[in-house]
Order: structure tokens, then sequence, then C-alpha cells
């Protein structure tokens, strides 16, 4: 193993809120992509690019290195 | 040794009312950037069923990519209507956890959706093929090694 990659640590605090509200965001973000910033979903949409633009604007951070994106999957679906 | 999470959910079963729990198996992958050394972070479901590995469209567009061509994905459903295309090629990855561990940079083939409409699959190609998987759903315990 080596630790040359460094993942920012509010990422990590807002991936966690994610899987803790996991449930909640299947209800209300079904077949979304959504952003979690300040334990809180900023912006949800089908296209990544929309929710990419959002996260830009409203807090000049990079999705996907310092804000997590997260897909919310219908839960029917088994893969 | 790369932890990985289980993310839990449920959903009510419309007929019977049974409550149903949705367990996934999930690990973070780092995907790495077009001309740049640093990784796109993402969530991305450990599935033993998937030969190969899935990227939703917008992410490929980001990163660094090898093209080998161009293919139908099938599902559980079989039938050539619910085939989505795809395209096949090779990227670089590493797998990350919450605890700091990161493993060596890789290279896996994958499937490049064409749409975002799909979450991160991570299958076998160049992925679990490399490694370990460990579970233990009900010790809350499971890692990649």
């Amino acid at each position: 193993m080596k630790k040359a990659v460094n993942i920012n640590h509010e990422f990590l605090q807002n991936f966690r809120w994610a899987q803790k509200q996991w449930t909640q965001l299947t209800r209300t973000h079904q077949g979304k992509w959504i952003a979690v910033f300040h334990n809180q979903v900023i912006a949800s949409d089908k296209k990544i690019s929309s929710v990419e633009e959002r996260v830009k604007s409203l807090t000049k951070k990079k999705p996907f290195e310092d804000i997590p994106l997260l897909y919310v999957e219908d839960p029917h679906c088994i893969l | 040794m790369i932890q990985l999470t289980f993310r839990n959910s449920n959903y009510i079963h419309p007929d019977s009312r049974e409550k149903v729990e949705v367990i996934r198996l999930e690990a973070l992958i780092g995907i790495k950037k077009k001309e740049s050394n640093d990784y796109l972070f993402l969530n991305g479901i450990i599935d033993t069923g998937a030969y190969i590995s899935l990227i939703p469209k917008r992410i490929s567009e980001e990163i660094e990519r090898t093209m080998l061509g161009k293919e139908k994905m099938k599902g559980i459903n079989s039938k050539e209507v619910c085939a989505i295309p795809v395209e096949f090629g090779k990227v670089k990855y590493v797998l990350l956890d919450q605890k700091g561990n990161v493993t060596k940079e890789a290279e896996m083939q994958c499937y490049f959706a064409d749409t975002d409409e799909v979450p991160v699959i991570l299958g076998f190609a160049g992925l679990l093929s490399e490694m370990t998987l460990t579970m233990n759903y009900k010790a809350n315990r499971a890692y990649l090694d």
C-alpha cells in the first residue's frame, strides 16, 4: 500500500453523512446524482454536468474532488 | 487492506407492504483524470456478478482512458431492447478507504455507459480479479486485500 493519494477530509464527512441518510435520499432523489455539502444536498439532477455546474456556482469547489457526487439508484434495480 | 462499506436503505414493497432491506457493498475509487496526476473520487458498488466495471458517461469524459471499441451491454434482462450502448476501454484507478489506505495505481478494462443514469459498478476485470474480497455483513466488516 502507498499513501500518496489524499482525499479531502470534508469530502469524507459529506460522504459519511450521505451514507447515513441513504434511505431518505432514495425516497427524495431516486434516479438522480446528488451533491452533498455541509451535510445537505445542494444539487440534484439526472445529468452529472448540471450538478457539477450548480456545485461550482454555489461553492467554488471541485466536484468529485472536494465535494462528493453520488448516484441514488432505484432500489428495485438488482444490478 | 482497503475497507469497504455496507450501505443500507429500504423500501416498502407495494403489494405486500413488506419492508425490503436494500444492502449494497461499496468502495471508494479514484479514477485518474485526463492530463493530470489527480483523481476523481467516486463511490462504486462492488458487484461480484459483474465481469467488468461500468462508468457513467460524464465521468468518462473527464478521465484518462484508452478506447478500444463499442459494444452493447445487457443486464439481467437479456432482451435486445434492454441493452444499452457502451464503449469498451481501460482506465487507471486507485481504491481508497476512510482510514487513508490507498492501493497502488492499477489499470482495468471497463465499459463506459452512454448515459449518466447508472451507478459506478465495480466488477472483476482488472479489479476484483486482482484482489481478495472478504465480507461479513453481520459483523459489519468487509475489505479488499
